[in-house]
């Protein structure tokens, strides 16, 4: 993100290379998952679900 | 920035997103919720069930202790901040800031960056020139946009 705000602020069109190089690979997909789930862990992950769902269904409602 | 520092999601992104937030674990585990954002979630919420499922979240987010809610010297900050962007004072870093006519409107992102930042988080958000005017005032806040966080969808 330094780097990022950096550029803005008129760095060099190599540093806006560099970062953009570097930003290929969304960071979702650099996030490890875990193996096992505590039984808070489950619950979060359930109820991160439920809520995702509730935005899901009003935007479809809204479309 | 470090791959395994934890996120805050802009209410944006949890509404643009919601299907790939759903379909990942990981990144129910990863985040820290903003009881700020929860509070922008919720106002648009009607139906008493969807309450509950956005109270059932709360709960278990602040009992992980992964909840951030703004204490009064988060409020009083982010008054000073946004009186400095209203006013055009000089940051402390860097020199002058521009007026913003609109700086009462940044309250919310500003009390979210904030707390992001207190807590060693990073924000996720689609509004990340709104964000980048507190990045003098919050020398440690780390903003990522949406398609660099999820990739283009």
């Amino acid at each position: 993100m330094e780097k990022s705000l950096k550029s803005k602020n008129g760095s060099s069109a190599n540093e806006e290379k560099e970062v953009s190089s570097e930003r290929k690979v969304p960071i979702i997909e650099t996030l490890k998952p875990k193996k096992r789930y505590t039984k808070l862990e489950k619950e979060l992950i359930e109820a991160t679900i439920a809520a995702m769902d509730v935005l899901i269904k009003q935007k479809n409602a809204q479309e | 920035m470090p791959r395994n520092k934890s996120f805050v999601f802009d209410q944006n992104i949890f509404t643009g997103y919601s299907k790939i937030i759903r379909s990942s674990p990981t990144l129910a585990l990863k985040m820290h919720l903003s009881s700020v954002v929860l509070y922008e979630l919720v106002a648009t919420t009607v139906s008493a069930e969807d309450l509950d499922v956005f109270e059932r979240l709360r709960k278990l987010h602040d009992k992980k202790k992964t909840l951030l809610t703004p204490d009064k010297n988060d409020w009083w900050e982010t008054a000073k901040l946004i009186r400095r962007l209203r006013f055009s004072d000089k940051s402390a870093s860097r020199g002058l800031t521009p007026k913003i006519q609109h700086a009462q409107q940044l309250q919310n992102d500003a009390l979210i960056a904030r707390s992001a930042t207190l807590a060693k988080c990073y924000v996720v958000t689609e509004d990340i020139t709104d964000f980048g005017q507190f990045s003098p005032f919050m020398p440690n806040l780390e903003v990522v946009s949406g398609t660099e966080f999820f990739g283009k969808t």
